[in-house]
């Protein structure tokens, strides 16, 4: 899980999406799978229990929310982004995208899609703190 | 009983056709239905319903309706069209797309990403030069000590890309001091790669070993930029806000946020007031702030405020309502500030020659940055972005939308009156970073050339091991993109293919030079 990022996030200022329901995270889930994406990740899906998308500075990560900004399915239907990805989030410069091909998290170029760093299913963590870095 | 439906469900549960959208949303439909008349209807609109416009013109044009008939959709995808040029002649901007360009190398854009947020982020082992790690390995109290002049940065090739940044130039010294004090053999310079001096940076400035990141800028380019659009623009910038009609401490918050410190996120601000009020002499007297000389509804003196915030205790201004209850950030614009030039088309290595009219630094100049009001910066500036390009770099295929006007520093709508225009670079200290800038101009991969020339003697003169197959890997990526036009390039690369040959064999015959992980001497 992201603990780490969970107490990074303590330290800042930021603004979130209302307390993730059950239900929302289902809609979400059936959505997405319908539009040809893959299931929000397991290890994304308990992150989201705590911060139901997120916005700090320039940095969005979504979630299950009404608020459009940070909607995941708003944002993976408006935004571009590489084939056989889940849009997960972004700063000014990257994107964060979940592969559901390779099952990995990917920090992707922004304007190119060139893969930047690659994360495993199981580091999240890290995966965040980088939209979070430079 | 029938259980309440989420709010997220509800938002989801219809389908997007083009019909039912019209119906509901009567306002933009009138546009489709009377498209002459656009400009007249369009700019009459609220802000956040011609966010709404612009959200619906993209995912017709992108085809992303559900619309009955291809006829239909035809007719609407050219209206879309036609609306998309008008914006763009509504907000001095154009969008180019093109090809055959070629994108900046990785650890340019990081460079240019390092100086515009100001902070660095830690490197992991495996990002880290060979060379770098052996220089850096041979800790102890028996290392050599050198003289701080020996370390010559500025003729340290993969330094000079950095030092193109006037940023840069300016924590020289300090990178300077943290060599010589760590006592890392000058010769470890001429081989360093970016991440390597990312790597000394970080432990540099890092405050915390543990953090991930580490501040090196105390005022990042971004920051400076909304600093100095204040120092410009404010006294306009803050009557503009006023005439929106948004409540005056929440414009003096924000103001005041972005005159001191840069910021201008909402999430960021304490809203505080801009009078004393009994909730607030109550408050700063609970803090310890002797509150004798101050009465209710005096102004709060600009000392006060500037101490309290330094302190961190903002709350204790913090603005309430009649019933007490805080002040929302909600009415608030969220700004953010823009690239208008791609960072992506920053190159100034094109193809390995150097275009002098284009260089690096330049990127991040404050006549190429603006503020945008958040939405608008993601949906219209960024919505149209794409860079398709092929492995080797050739046939490169972008889109954009850029601004016409270098002059355009704050845009928060359609309308003429939410543009502010300034020329940022006509000062003396801009044309003075300019001039210097342009003097420090080099080639990417003529530097990354240099240094890969630079390990074939540093390995030798201290028995470095390293793997040829991997310097193989760089040069041919190099060789690929700047070619053999260069003499002095294509001599570098002849010769450091020889040693490469020359390492192979010797790895064949199984001598000590090419053992993966030998131990060197210094």
């Amino acid at each position: 899980m992201s603990q780490k990022f969970i107490s990074y996030l303590q330290k800042q200022k930021f603004k979130q999406g209302e307390t993730l329901e059950s239900e929302a995270l289902i809609v979400a889930q059936k959505v997405l799978y319908n539009m040809g994406l893959s299931f929000i990740p397991d290890a994304y899906g308990k992150f989201l229990k705590q911060h139901n998308g997120i916005k700090a500075g320039d940095c969005y990560l979504f979630g299950a929310t009404v608020d459009d900004d940070l909607d995941i399915i708003d944002q993976n239907k408006l935004m571009r982004k590489p084939d056989n990805t889940l849009l997960l989030g972004y700063n000014d410069f990257d994107l964060l995208c979940y592969n559901f091909k390779q099952k990995n998290y990917q920090i992707v170029d922004r304007n190119d899609w060139k893969v930047l760093e690659t994360y495993d299913e199981n580091d999240l963590d890290d995966a965040l703190l980088h939209i979070f870095n430079i | 009983m029938a259980k309440k439906k989420s709010s997220y469900a509800a938002k989801h549960q219809q389908e997007s056709t083009i019909f039912s959208w019209a119906e509901e949303n009567a306002d933009l439909w009138q546009i489709f239905k009377e498209p002459y008349n656009f400009e007249k209807i369009f700019i009459q609109l609220p802000y956040e319903r011609q966010m709404e416009f612009l959200r619906i013109t993209q995912a017709i044009q992108r085809d992303k309706f559900n619309i009955a008939t291809p006829q239909k959709r035809k007719t609407l995808q050219y209206a879309a069209d036609v609306f998309f040029e008008k914006m763009q002649w509504m907000t001095d901007s154009y969008y180019e797309e093109g090809e055959g360009f070629y994108p900046l190398a990785d650890d340019e854009r990081r460079l240019v990403r390092m100086e515009c947020y100001g902070t660095i982020d830690a490197r992991k082992q495996h990002q880290l030069s060979v060379c770098y790690k052996y220089f850096t390995s041979l800790e102890g109290k028996g290392r050599k000590k050198f003289k701080l002049k020996d370390y010559d940065l500025a003729s340290a090739p993969m330094w000079r890309v950095f030092r193109q940044f006037e940023s840069f130039r300016n924590i020289e010294p300090k990178l300077k001091q943290y060599l010589w004090k760590k006592r890392i053999n000058p010769d470890a310079l001429k081989v360093m790669s970016v991440s390597d001096y990312c790597d000394a940076l970080y432990h540099t400035f890092t405050t915390n070993p543990k953090s991930s990141k580490a501040t090196i800028l105390k005022t990042p380019i971004k920051n400076k930029f909304v600093m100095d659009f204040m120092k410009h623009c404010g006294t306009q910038f803050e009557e503009y806000l006023r005439q929106k009609n948004i409540d005056e401490r929440l414009v003096y918050s924000l103001c005041l946020a972005m005159k001191r410190f840069g910021v201008c996120d909402p999430n960021s601000i304490s809203v505080i007031d801009t009078n004393f009020t009994s909730q607030i002499l109550s408050d700063l007297k609970k803090g310890g702030y002797d509150i004798s000389a101050y009465t209710i509804g005096q102004k709060i003196p600009q000392e006060l405020i500037d101490d309290v915030i330094d302190q961190d205790k903002g709350c204790l201004l913090a603005a309430r309502d009649e019933k007490g209850i805080l002040i929302s950030k909600l009415s608030l614009p969220k700004f953010e500030v823009h690239h208008t030039d791609g960072v992506q088309f920053a190159h100034s290595t094109s193809g390995g020659k150097m275009y002098y009219e284009k260089y690096l630094a330049q990127t991040n100049y404050p006549n190429k940055l603006m503020l945008v009001e958040s939405e608008m910066h993601h949906l219209f500036y960024h919505g149209y972005d794409s860079v398709i390009r092929t492995t080797n770099n050739t046939e490169c295929y972008y889109s954009r939308l850029n601004s016409n006007n270098p002059f355009l520093v704050m845009i928060n709508g359609f309308g003429e009156k939410d543009h502010m225009y300034y020329d940022m670079e006509n000062n003396a200290r801009f044309r003075r970073r300019e001039k210097e800038d342009k003097e420090n101009v080099v080639n990417f991969f003529e530097m990354q050339l240099e240094r890969l020339d630079n390990i074939k003697t540093i390995t030798a003169k201290y028995n470095i091991s390293h793997s040829p197959t991997h310097l193989k890997q760089e040069i041919d990526e190099i060789h690929s993109i700047i070619g053999m036009d260069s003499d002095v390039s294509g001599d570098i690369v002849k010769g450091l293919n020889k040693w490469l040959r020359s390492l192979k064999k010797a790895d064949k015959n199984g001598v000590s030079a090419l053992t993966i992980e030998g131990k060197g001497r210094e």
